[in-house]
């Protein structure tokens, strides 16, 4: 080896060196930015860019010395582009699907979020995916392609949440006194906010009952209690007052162009 | 078996001896402090609440490890722990130019220190539900809700000693009449005074002198003028900056709210 090649190759290593030191710093200093300012993610992203984009400059620095001509190179990156792009195209959406979640904030790490029929806690916001935990502890990958194509639910965003309660009354039941159960057991049940009101909507005559809705509010953190404690006292409260909530019912009609099914009491006969 | 002890004074310091149960009762709390050589065992439950029904009256227990020598139990009167919202049973109206001193009642909460300054409980006398001050569902913030009968005249307030007496003086001169339908009472910025009847805080002041202005707010550095000579008891809570009391108060009264 000549001395031209070994002080080429001490100036790269300088080089990668200096690079590497700089990269240091600079995230050390990415470090520093509030997470008020950019948010978790957006410092993840920042940090990632700096030291990447350092290593790269320093790089192509470092590759230099030993006199490569990088046009040749760049030349040739058109091409190779073409073959890249065709090659990741998934995951150069995902990535930049991943930048425009971050910008728009939808939702951070240690939100609870729905997508299609998964429900979790989101863990980490990546550049090609969302990492979410499910509340059976399972840990869930997400493309963050998929995200931005399917609506997504952020269920912690603000601090109230109502619950809809569906429950059928039988027919014969007087429906203000059953509205006024339902009241008094939200008046009656303190996870139950006072304001906003609770509500009872009729829905509609069902097949075997009357529907009715019973929405009340409560605190995000006391939902889990507040679903089940509102169930436990309406079937209390409904069983106090005797009101009855109706399984469904079938009758069975032959039409008016036949008889009515003949019907016969056989003990009875037998008494005779 | 423990020795049970007689009911001690209200607030302060308590002997707690080890072997020694300590029991109190503060509206529908009743509470149980058992004293043992290492450890304290804290028992508590709610009777005839209207939030716990026969079949969920609970005791809830647990017990904090302490130090052998530590043989005082101290009880302090607390605030609530967020404001409270007070429903006046009637709308209360008060006509312009008109000055009205109304009294709120709220339950207490009773916070229970050892020697070393361990608290051992922070609990209210009685329960009350959640819900939200805000003017929509988005922004506000969550209280308690409370009913109150909004009395004017001292003669004609229960005073007990778990019930807390926030005295609210309101002016109205703001060209119409002022309709009072709830009250968000920031409880946890006030201090207590100890009366010899219930508890009260500092006195709450308000004059409105716009239709849409809720005025000059001034939280009574004094203890309320009905006790001039009332000890202060405890602190408020929370120490807001003026800004953030401000704030709050602005708030005070409820402006019809879209939800």
């Amino acid at each position: 080896m000549d001395s031209v090649d070994m002080i080429a190759l001490l100036r790269a290593a300088v080089l990668l060196l200096a690079g590497w030191g700089l990269a240091l710093l600079a995230v050390r200093n990415v470090n520093r930015i509030p997470d008020e300012m950019v948010g978790l993610h957006g410092k993840s992203l920042i940090r990632l860019g700096v030291r990447y984009g350092i290593y790269i400059i320093f790089g192509i620095m470092a590759i230099r010395q030993f006199g490569f001509d990088l046009t040749v190179l760049l030349g040739t990156a058109g091409i190779l582009t073409i073959a890249i792009g065709f090659a990741s195209q998934t995951s150069a959406s995902n990535l930049i699907a991943g930048v425009f979640l971050l910008t728009e904030r939808a939702f951070s790490v240690g939100d609870i979020i729905k997508v299609g029929e998964t429900v979790g806690e989101v863990l980490s916001v990546d550049l090609l995916s969302v990492k979410l935990r499910t509340f059976d502890n399972l840990y869930i990958r997400i493309p963050n392609e998929n995200l931005m194509k399917s609506t997504v639910t952020t269920m912690s965003r603000f601090p109230i949440r109502r619950y809809d309660l569906q429950v059928g009354i039988a027919y014969k039941e007087d429906l203000r006194s059953a509205r006024d159960v339902l009241l008094g057991v939200a008046r009656d049940f303190h996870l139950c906010l006072d304001e906003p009101a609770p509500l009872v909507i009729m829905q509609g005559f069902g097949d075997s009952s009357v529907n009715l809705q019973f929405s009340v509010w409560g605190l995000r953190e006391n939902f889990l209690d507040l679903r089940n404690g509102i169930q436990e006292r309406v079937k209390e409260a409904f069983d106090r007052e005797g009101i009855e909530i109706p399984f469904p019912h079938r009758t069975l009609y032959a039409g008016s162009a036949t008889d009515p099914l003949p019907i016969e009491i056989v003990e009875e006969k037998r008494k005779e | 078996m423990n020795e049970k002890t007689e009911q001690p004074s209200l607030w302060g310091d308590n002997e707690l001896k080890v072997e020694q149960t300590w029991t109190s009762e503060f509206g529908n709390l009743d509470l149980a402090i058992a004293r043992s050589a290492f450890e304290v065992s804290v028992e508590y439950k709610y009777r005839q609440d209207r939030y716990v029904n026969e079949a969920r009256k609970e005791v809830a227990r647990y017990r904090v490890v302490v130090d052998d020598t530590d043989h005082t139990l101290t009880l302090r009167p607390s605030t609530a722990d967020r404001n409270v919202v007070v429903r006046p049973i009637q709308t209360v109206r008060v006509p312009d130019g008109a000055k009205v001193r109304l009294f709120i009642g709220t339950p207490i909460w009773v916070q229970g220190f050892l020697a070393g300054g361990e608290k051992l409980f922070d609990l209210p006398s009685e329960i009350l539900s959640d819900t939200w001050f805000g003017k929509n569902t988005r922004e506000g913030e969550v209280c308690y809700a409370n009913q109150t009968q909004a009395r004017l005249s001292l003669e004609k307030l229960s005073q007990r000693p778990e019930r807390l007496i926030t005295p609210v003086t309101i002016e109205n001169h703001g060209g119409d009449t002022l309709v009072i339908e709830r009250i968000n009472l920031p409880l946890p910025q006030l201090s207590i005074y100890e009366t010899g009847a219930s508890p009260w805080t500092q006195a709450i002041e308000l004059r409105r002198s716009g239709r849409h202005d809720m005025g000059q707010i001034v939280l009574s550095a004094r203890p309320p003028a009905e006790y001039p000579d009332a000890r202060l008891v405890s602190e408020p809570r929370r120490h807001e900056d003026e800004a953030l009391v401000e704030r709050a108060l602005g708030m005070l009264f409820d402006e019809r709210r879209s939800m």
